[in-house]
């Protein structure tokens, strides 16, 4: 069972990632509810990869000690920092 | 922990069944185990009593609910268990309250915190340094490359079949292959 009967997970997964949905708590709460275990999963990736590519360094290697970049503007529990 | 004078099996039966009869005074010997190690961390980290009676109630439904579940694994210790969950509750709840006050030290205090800690519960910390060394060490660029492009340049999939010049369908697939080569690698971690 999908969490909207109209839509794909990948088409979920991007409107996520697009800032177009609700709280991810409250989403990935669904998914569980429903169930679906392999959207939660997704919803999880997607938060951390979203999250962690602000390490990236020059060469495109992630370094977790490195200062984040400025456009960082979610951590992975989708909190906006302050600008 | 003191010496224990029930069982495993009746712990974890008074945890999954409290309206049964017979738990009643095991769950007592649970709280009463329970409470004052987790008071103690809770206060050393900003919390108060009620706080902790919180977390311990808290504590009590979740390792319930992962009983039903079946996915506490039995070779543990249920109350060591139940300590780690306990622990986890109060982290994250510290860790928000950190972060809402925008004290960033604080936060990566916590942060650093949970990151040594919990077997049963892994950590946001723990999962971004898995993914981090994943992501180093997938031999395939051309995945990270495109992961990068879906999960933070927020690229929509007819952009990207555009940038490969490939249709919908085939970049969907390509995403598909590479959540499943980063998942492959980051397995590797997992078990070492």
């Amino acid at each position: 069972m999908k969490l909207f009967q109209n839509e794909t997970n990948a088409e979920l997964i991007q409107r996520y990632l697009n800032d177009e949905m609700e709280e991810f708590e409250v989403l990935v709460f669904k998914a569980k509810l429903l169930d679906d275990e392999e959207l939660a999963e997704e919803l999880e990736l997607a938060r951390q990869l979203k999250y962690i590519f602000n390490f990236e360094n020059i060469d495109g290697k992630i370094n977790l000690n490195r200062p984040h970049h400025k456009s960082d503007t979610t951590t992975p529990h989708g909190i906006s920092r302050q600008r | 922990m003191k010496k224990k004078t029930f069982t495993e099996k009746q712990l974890k039966d008074a945890i999954q069944e409290p309206d049964d009869p017979p738990s009643r005074q095991v769950l007592n010997y649970v709280y009463k185990q329970l409470f004052p190690p987790i008071r103690g961390f809770v206060t050393q980290y900003g919390g108060t009593s009620n706080d902790a009676t919180d977390v311990l109630h808290l504590t009590i439904e979740k390792a319930q609910q992962k009983l039903l579940e079946n996915k506490y694994d039995d070779r543990g210790n249920i109350l060591s268990y139940c300590y780690g969950i306990a622990r986890y509750i109060w982290l994250n709840k510290a860790k928000s309250e950190a972060k809402r006050r925008s004290t960033i030290e604080s936060f990566e205090d916590y942060h650093q915190d949970i990151a040594v800690k919990e077997e049963e519960e892994p950590t946001d910390n723990l999962q971004l340094r898995v993914l981090a060394m994943a992501l180093n060490s997938m031999k395939n660029r051309g995945h990270v490359d495109l992961l990068k492009k879906f999960y933070y340049e927020n690229k929509k999939i007819k952009d990207l079949a555009q940038i490969y010049g490939i249709n919908e369908n085939a970049v969907k697939a390509r995403l598909f292959n590479a959540r499943k080569g980063l998942k492959r690698e980051m397995n590797k971690y997992l078990k070492k």
